[in-house]
């Protein structure tokens, strides 16, 4: 059976950034499981590596935080990919140019506080019909993923621990 | 900059380094993925040689050295010639920049103040760039009216011991992306009872209501505090305009206690005079140095009594 709850693990400045610069649309890509490993051991589900487990991701981003990690793969990817999205809605018309050099400023600059993770907490049934399922080659797992691309504020509830 | 890059403009070489990006990141493969193009293959070529990266190493450490080699990439070609100062400056009007990118600034006076009363401005710099908690009083409507953002910073110091671990306060107001200092207090733990609140305004009005002055304000019933507050002044003369911040409170402000008058205070009053005689008080309270100076003295802090009539907390909103 499909769980009711989908789980994504962002960061703050993400959310930040689509809160002010994408009309408060959220793109998320979200996992039916918090945490695989608490699945019983032949679960389908369980099936999922730590990069893809929403929990494993907050605990490797909350590591990478807390101890200031330059080096941080995840912290790295996500402020390589603000940066690239950014000149892509631009290029897109979506943006100004003013404000695609905003959110390269803020990015570049952050300080580790806004790379903290947040678990996103989404009610499955009002976003049914636009989730769309991750192909198998794409996803890290045999566990089923989905993208959801305009997740708007109400949509979904914030915890951080 | 990167070499293969040198025969692009600036909209093509950020576009480029974006779509190496993309082409690194995972991809949910919701739709078709296009192929790494030989120009973007030789940016990401350049990229490792620079990193000195084997092309098979896909370890997180490497890969954190890529995204971070294409970020700053990205960002030299989108903000190179670019005046970062008005970057910041709109950000800080959107209420969108952080913290820490704020300058700080300090009304005339208020460091030597800050050190008569053992508070080191590093400290109020961290305090503003890395708050516990802050609040911003100035209400929306007046804000929309052009009135300068007016900021309580809090951040707690002296760990675990209770005897003299004190919260900083510090009260700013914002004008671009400058934070300006007007005031800073310290308030200890064991002076100052404080319910359960990391609210910076609830923490000023607990300080407030131990440290605080009884006033009036144009014969108003006496408080120790007052928050955005329209007073019209017309019966009095001369007009405000052209007052000073001291003649404002010399005329509407009466101390409840007559012994206070001419004794050292902190006189935090933040005003903005308007059409029609009003004066708009952010703003108000009158903090009893004698009696403050007296319980710091008790952690130790040895303040200077030629400063203390200094007034350091007014300004104009």
């Amino acid at each position: 059976m499909a769980s009711t709850i989908l789980y994504s693990t962002n960061t703050y400045l993400k959310l930040y950034i689509q809160e002010r610069f994408r009309h408060d649309l959220h793109y998320v890509w979200c996992s039916e499981h918090f945490d695989v490993n608490a699945l019983p051991k032949y679960a389908s589900g369980r099936n999922v590596p730590a990069s893809s487990n929403p929990i494993d991701v907050f605990r490797e981003i909350k590591r990478d935080v807390e101890s200031q990690d330059q080096h941080s793969a995840r912290i790295n990817g996500q402020k390589a990919s603000l940066n690239s999205l950014a000149v892509k809605w631009e290029a897109a018309g979506d943006i100004t140019t003013d404000e695609k050099d905003e959110i390269i400023y803020i990015v570049n600059n952050a300080s580790f506080h806004q790379w903290r993770p947040l678990m996103y907490v989404i009610p499955r049934a009002p976003v049914a019909a636009r989730m769309k399922l991750v192909p198998p080659h794409s996803r890290a797992g045999l566990s089923e993923e989905y993208i959801i691309e305009d997740l708007k504020r109400p949509e979904f509830d914030i915890i951080e621990f | 900059m990167l070499k293969v890059l040198r025969n692009h403009n600036r909209d093509e070489s950020q576009r480029l380094i974006s779509a190496v990006i993309q082409s690194l990141l995972p991809d949910p493969g919701i739709e078709p993925t296009p192929e790494r193009t030989e120009e973007q293959q030789q940016v990401l070529q350049e990229v490792l040689d620079s990193l000195r990266i084997k092309n098979d190493d896909k370890s997180g450490r490497s890969q954190a050295q890529i995204f971070d080699y294409l970020s700053n990439e990205l960002q030299s070609y989108a903000l190179k010639g670019k005046d970062v100062q008005s970057i910041k400056a709109r950000l800080a009007e959107k209420h969108s920049l952080p913290n820490h990118l704020f300058e700080v600034a300090f009304i005339d006076g208020e460091t030597e103040a800050l050190r008569s009363r053992g508070i080191d401005t590093r400290q109020v710099i961290e305090t503003i760039h890395s708050p516990d908690t802050f609040e911003q009083l100035i209400p929306e409507a007046a804000l929309a009216r052009g009135v300068d953002p007016v900021f309580i910073f809090a951040k707690r110091y002296g760990g675990r011991n209770e005897a003299h671990a004190y919260i900083l306060l510090v009260r700013t107001f914002q004008q671009g992306a400058v934070q300006t200092v007007t005031v800073a207090h310290a308030v200890y733990l064991s002076d100052v009872p404080i319910a359960n609140t990391d609210r910076p305004l609830d923490i000023l009005r607990a300080f407030i209501d131990v440290y605080g002055l009884e006033f009036s304000l144009l014969g108003l019933p006496s408080t120790n505090f007052v928050q955005h507050q329209m007073i019209s002044t017309l019966r009095h003369q001369p007009p405000p305009f052209g007052w000073n911040s001291f003649e404002i409170i010399r005329e509407l402000f009466a101390f409840s206690s007559p012994a206070y008058e001419g004794r050292p205070t902190d006189h935090v009053l933040s005003y903005r005079v308007g059409e029609l005689g009003t004066i708009e008080i952010s703003v108000a309270y009158f903090i009893n140095l004698t009696k403050y100076f007296a319980d710091l003295q008790k952690h130790g802090v040895k303040a200077k009594a030629h400063l203390y009539h200094n007034d350091t907390g007014i300004s104009k909103l």
